[in-house]
């Protein structure tokens, strides 16, 4: 089963990274007609993209409600990953190991963000574009959430165990897998995440920084000195 | 081109980035005028990006790569196509997009990826390149009658000058009083001006832009900037956005190189007389006045303050604003040459500008769009809510008149 498991996380890895390399071949492919004058990028646009991505403020200006919850969604995710971490490095580096207590909390506000934005958009907002793609992430997010709380607070997984099959992974030794159920199933919905990574994760900070850009042009296209 | 060609060869990097970068988290419909219309999310901002991704995945995707893209599904690209053209193209999708899609330039760009698969223009939008090439405009008029119904006596057009005054097409055959006022207020400045003859004056290339047919915008171009060139102009002045917005961003692309002129919108032009106070105006006007801002003086080339300039320049108004205004405003209908093909679209969202105008008791609705003016005078035909429509210039041309 180990063997399996591993093969399954080499290959959605491969699916994962050998995609996005394929799209970001074809972002770059030779375009007929260049804009004129070709556009340089400057500090201060990308300095305000770059806030607009850590607080998705194009999303606050739009609509604060859901804002809220996506702000606290995007953190929790990314406190987890670096959390999830330690399971991969070994020694743990000081910074990784200081974010367990902060991972505890983001393992609670993960689901608690996605139960507030399918609630705000469905029920509360009653929006009429929903995107049932975004709505199946965000019940197998779900499901991997609740699985990782069970693992850590229910059913007591084997951490030593799963550690070592982990490190096993990047390693490129092959393991058996812990005895826990639960940590499979964890473990095989992260891979089916892994591989329906949603194609914005690296194309909407690029349109950010971008649009920045664009505002800043567009402020001089019909008022240059 | 076969539908089984890639669907991205014709859009710019940034623009594939676009494509890959919706959330789809659906908060542009809140803003999109042909949703407060139609309430169709099939034809929606983010429904048109998750169908032209199926599209990119028939073409492009691995099964496509590894065994050949197969036919794509005839009902996919009719919706798309359908989606895409009964857009407005008025951006405030993008204005609002969440994480910054340029949808003003990319909308146009998807439509021209139909055009070259046949599956577009529509309606009389197809007619419009056989027009240009006869008559120079897209309305099948006359050229000889682009100025004769409306220039008005007295006014002295210079063979050369620094400025020069491109009427536009719509406003030459569909906005009387707005392309009138234009030059009486610029005849009122005093820089002598220069024009192109009737036959000369060609169609900018915008609405051929605007439908994905691009065959004929780099002649086009190459015409109108040597024409001016050959009369020593230094500033280009016009008063269509639409017209502005392709004189401004798109012509240095297809010229090849940076023009010879500067462009500017006639708002900036008169803004600056009553700046420089070459330009005042003495009547008193106690009416409350309420402007709209066309979407692609907005938001396409950024000017939003001197329309607004010019009227505080009027002594007695009252300015009242929109709900939506400047970067915010929302398409009164006529935008992206859909007025024409759909028709109960534009005249439900020219009523929705007439209906707040009225509801915040304006006395006048001013615009400064040709396409806006024709559009939104023919939304108030059959329509229980009346309201005293008057181009911009039209307004300042009449009160200079008076004193």
């Amino acid at each position: 089963m180990g063997l399996v498991l591993s093969l399954g996380f080499y290959a959605a890895f491969l699916f994962f990274v050998v995609g996005y390399i394929a799209r970001m071949l074809a972002w770059a492919r030779y375009t007929p007609l260049r804009p004129f004058p070709e556009k340089t990028l400057s500090l201060s646009a990308f300095l305000s993209g770059l806030v607009d991505i850590l607080l998705l403020r194009r999303l606050l200006s739009v609509n604060d409600v859901l804002w809220l919850g996506e702000w606290v969604f995007h953190a929790s995710l990314l406190v987890l990953f670096l959390g999830h971490l330690r399971y991969v490095l070994d020694p743990v580096p000081a910074i990784i190991a200081a974010m367990e207590i902060p991972a505890r909390v983001a393992a609670w506000l993960l689901p608690a963000s996605l139960f507030y934005i399918g609630v705000m958009k469905i029920i509360v907002e009653k929006k009429p574009y929903v995107s049932s793609y975004n709505f199946m992430l965000l019940g197998a997010m779900m499901v991997s959430c609740v699985s990782g709380l069970l693992m850590k607070y229910s059913f007591r997984a084997d951490l030593a165990g799963i550690k070592h099959f982990t490190i096993g992974l990047v390693t490129f030794h092959v393991v058996s897998l812990p005895g826990t159920l639960i940590f499979l199933f964890h473990f095989v919905v992260f891979l089916l995440l892994l591989m329906s990574l949603p194609t914005h994760m690296f194309a909407a900070p690029l349109t950010m920084i971008e649009a920045r850009q664009r505002e800043d042009e567009l402020r001089d296209l019909m008022h240059e000195e | 081109m076969k539908n089984s060609d890639s669907f991205t060869k014709g859009l710019s990097p940034s623009q594939r980035v676009e494509i890959d970068a919706c959330t789809q988290c659906g908060e542009c419909l809140d803003c999109c005028p042909v949703q407060q219309v139609t309430k169709n999310p099939d034809v929606s901002p983010p429904e048109k990006i998750r169908m032209f991704r199926e599209l990119i995945k028939a073409t492009d995707g691995l099964k496509a790569k590894l065994l050949g893209a197969g036919e794509i599904d005839r009902k996919l690209l009719e919706d798309f196509t359908k989606a895409i053209f009964e857009c407005t193209t008025c951006g405030a999708c993008g204005q609002n997009c969440t994480v910054g899609i340029h949808t003003q330039r990319l909308w146009p760009m998807l439509r021209k990826e139909m055009v070259l698969r046949g599956l577009g223009p529509v309606g009389p939008q197809k007619d419009m390149p056989a027009a240009i090439q006869q008559t120079g405009n897209p309305y099948n008029k006359p050229s000889l009658e682009r100025y004769s119904p409306w220039f008005p006596d007295g006014i002295r057009v210079a063979e050369k000058a620094p400025i020069a005054y491109y009427a536009g097409c719509t406003g030459a055959y569909e906005a009387w009083p707005m392309v009138k006022g234009d030059v009486l207020v610029l005849q009122a400045i005093g820089d002598p001006f220069t024009m192109l003859p009737p036959e000369d004056e060609v169609c900018c290339g915008f609405p051929l832009f605007i439908t994905g047919q691009h065959d004929m915008l780099e002649d086009l171009v190459k015409r109108l900037v040597e024409a001016y060139r050959a009369r020593d102009v230094r500033t280009l002045v016009c008063s269509c956005p639409c017209c502005v917005n392709i004189m401004a961003r798109d012509w240095p692309v297809y010229y090849g190189k940076e023009l010879p002129f500067r462009i500017r919108h006639i708002t900036q032009v008169v803004a600056d007389a009553f700046g420089s106070g070459r330009l005042k105006i003495k009547t008193e006007l106690k009416e409350r006045i309420i402007y709209h801002d066309p979407c692609y003086l907005s938001r396409g080339v950024g000017i939003t303050e001197e329309p607004r300039d010019v009227l505080r320049n009027i002594p007695g108004i009252e300015l009242l604003e929109f709900d939506s205004n400047r970067m915010n405003s929302r398409c009164c209908g006529a935008g992206g040459a859909a007025r024409k093909v759909f028709h109960e679209n534009a005249m439900a969202m020219g009523r929705l500008t007439i209906d707040e105008a009225v509801r915040k008791k304006a006395d006048k609705l001013i615009l400064s769009c040709p396409a806006c003016y024709a559009k939104v005078n023919e939304a108030m035909q059959d329509h229980d809510k009346k309201i005293t429509i008057v181009d911009i210039m039209e307004l300042v041309a009449g009160l200079l008149r008076k004193g």
